[in-house]
């Protein structure tokens, strides 16, 4: 018992510890890209995982940027004016805004600022599965209550 | 220390052999010839009743999953590019162009969270049932071991699919290890240069991990073969030997060798076998119909210079922590965890597995089980905040 109260008490003082120590420096900044072409992807990332304060601080920032280079501003500047009411078409006009797909190859699928969302779509192969799955967990559950 | 915890007076959980089918049996069908062959009889070892029971099969379900993983991993790995360039892309190729590649990787996705929920409910039946009382610390701290390997499979499972979520938990990694001193150097620019990170990565996920983990596994089960299966914190009803049956009064407690004539000749390992094939076709199923109902997404390629995302479920508690501390946090608390995981069966002194003798240790691991739960929900009503300094 007194092990545990004292190990509990470590815990204690070390997470106190921490945490005045580290809480002042809790979202602290660093350099941001200058070009509009590394912000303009920042705030496609940001909207696609649903930051919306951090997408406007990005697309702000691309339209200011000294560096345009590599993208159509133009564009930017249209989302930037949907950014509040049209999240969807805001990001599909940042994606088109850049030139090209900067990284992979793109025969198989098209754009790599896109996430892949792959979803069931009822064909016959899907439903075959599905019984196939059915059929594993009803034996399954025959041999478990056999055994 | 209560007698009837030491192996070698418990013939059940010892793994007392049961006498050989005879001959005639043997050489009996395609199982006899099978037998003959391969000595099946092996696995034919008497175990108390409740080792057939669901709870005292977590491990061996985990362990049907880790096979699957192995397979279905061995697979994706023949369409996988572990560059910085391709990865994110291979991943893609995968579930688009090969005939049911996103039913393989849904099938390994789907089984890895299966195996964090009944990792998770074996380690808390273990920790439950005292089952690390002597003589199996040793096994509670491979058990550890092992707890840790996943996490850190699952870990680099993750950063493999190269999406802004991957690059996010890479960097923070990075940052961890920096602050590990010389036990990051692995993951610093100085060891492997001119090798991508997520090259190493994927070599740890490949290779490194499953090999120690196999070494390990094969640790951890020869010991519960060796120790046997640890005895119930509280008596059962083929313990309390009814009226006669022993010729004591009903309710008095009967010796091991009366309930191992009486129940535990119906209990054997093979059985436990049997049982895991059962929970093997379901689990399996299960992802089956998983993998095709909800097919893992795959993020856009990362980009550098923000934290916009959450980590995985398994590791969601960690989010908060680094919320509030940031990285410093992060290494503090999960090398805390770790040890006191470690110093479970050192810590508890009580003589026996009785919950009542040991109501304090399991109030304490009730807290901090609590206590992850609460921080793994915080996470996910918090915003993502910047813990790199980006």
């Amino acid at each position: 018992m007194r092990r545990i109260s004292k190990i509990l008490g470590v815990i204690t003082i070390s997470v106190i510890l921490i945490a005045g120590v580290q809480t002042a420096f809790a979202h602290g900044g660093g350099d941001d890209p200058k070009d509009a072409l590394a912000l303009v992807q920042q705030a496609i990332a940001a909207i696609q995982n649903k930051d919306m304060d951090l997408a406007t601080d990005k697309v702000n920032d691309a339209i200011e940027s000294d560096d345009p280079a590599g993208v159509k501003m133009d564009l930017v500047k249209q989302a930037q004016g949907l950014l509040a009411t049209d999240m969807d078409k805001a990001l599909s006009l940042l994606q088109q805004s850049l030139a090209a797909p900067t990284a992979s190859p793109t025969t198989v699928q098209a754009e790599p600022t896109i996430p892949l969302k792959p979803n069931f779509q009822g064909t016959k192969t899907e439903d075959g599965l599905l019984i196939a799955a059915a059929l594993l967990m009803l034996a399954g559950g025959l041999i478990v209550s056999r055994a | 220390m209560e007698a009837h915890n030491m192996p070698q007076d418990n013939p059940m959980g010892a793994g007392h052999q049961m006498e050989p089918l005879g001959e005639a049996a043997a050489s009996r069908g395609l199982g006899g010839w099978l037998n003959e062959r391969l000595s099946l009889d092996t696995f034919r070892y008497e175990v108390p009743a409740h080792a057939n029971t669901f709870f005292y099969t977590l491990g061996g379900i985990t362990m049907v999953c880790v096979g699957i993983l192995a397979v279905t991993g061995i697979l994706m790995t023949q369409f996988y590019t572990p560059v910085p360039e391709m990865a994110n892309w291979s991943v893609r190729s995968l579930t688009m162009r090969p005939f049911l590649g996103s039913v393989l990787r849904g099938i390994h996705y789907w089984t890895a969270q299966v195996v964090f929920v009944t990792l998770i409910l074996h380690l808390m039946r273990v920790f439950f049932t005292g089952s690390y009382h002597r003589p199996r610390e040793a096994n509670w701290l491979i058990g550890v071991v092992l707890a840790g390997l996943m996490g850190a499979l699952y870990f680099t499972g993750t950063v493999l699919k190269w999406d802004q979520e991957s690059f996010e938990a890479l960097e923070h990694m990075v940052a961890a290890t920096k602050l590990a001193g010389p036990l990051g150097f692995l993951f610093s620019d100085k060891f492997g240069a001119g090798s991508a990170l997520l090259t190493r990565v994927a070599s740890l996920h490949f290779v490194v991990l499953p090999l120690i983990l196999l070494l390990f596994l094969g640790a951890h089960m020869l010991l519960i073969k060796k120790l046997g299966i640890s005895p119930l914190p509280w008596k059962t009803k083929a313990e309390i030997a009814p009226e006669g049956a022993t010729g004591e009064p009903a309710g008095a407690p009967v010796t091991l060798a009366n309930s191992h004539a009486k129940v535990a000749k119906r209990h054997t390992f093979d059985r436990h076998i049997k049982k895991l094939v059962g929970y093997g076709y379901a689990v399996f199923g299960l992802v089956l119909a998983l993998a095709v109902l909800f097919p893992p997404k795959i993020g856009a390629y990362p980009v550098a210079g923000i934290e916009v995302t959450r980590p995985p479920w398994v590791f969601m508690w960690i989010y908060s922590i680094e919320n509030w501390f940031q990285i410093k946090g992060l290494v503090v608390v999960t090398t805390l965890l770790g040890l006191l995981a470690v110093a479970v069966p050192f810590v508890d002194r009580a003589k026996t597995q009785s919950l009542k003798d040991r109501r304090w240790i399991l109030v304490a691991g009730g807290l901090i089980a609590v206590a992850l739960v609460f921080l793994a929900m915080n996470a996910y009503v918090a915003k993502p905040a910047s813990h790199l300094g980006m």
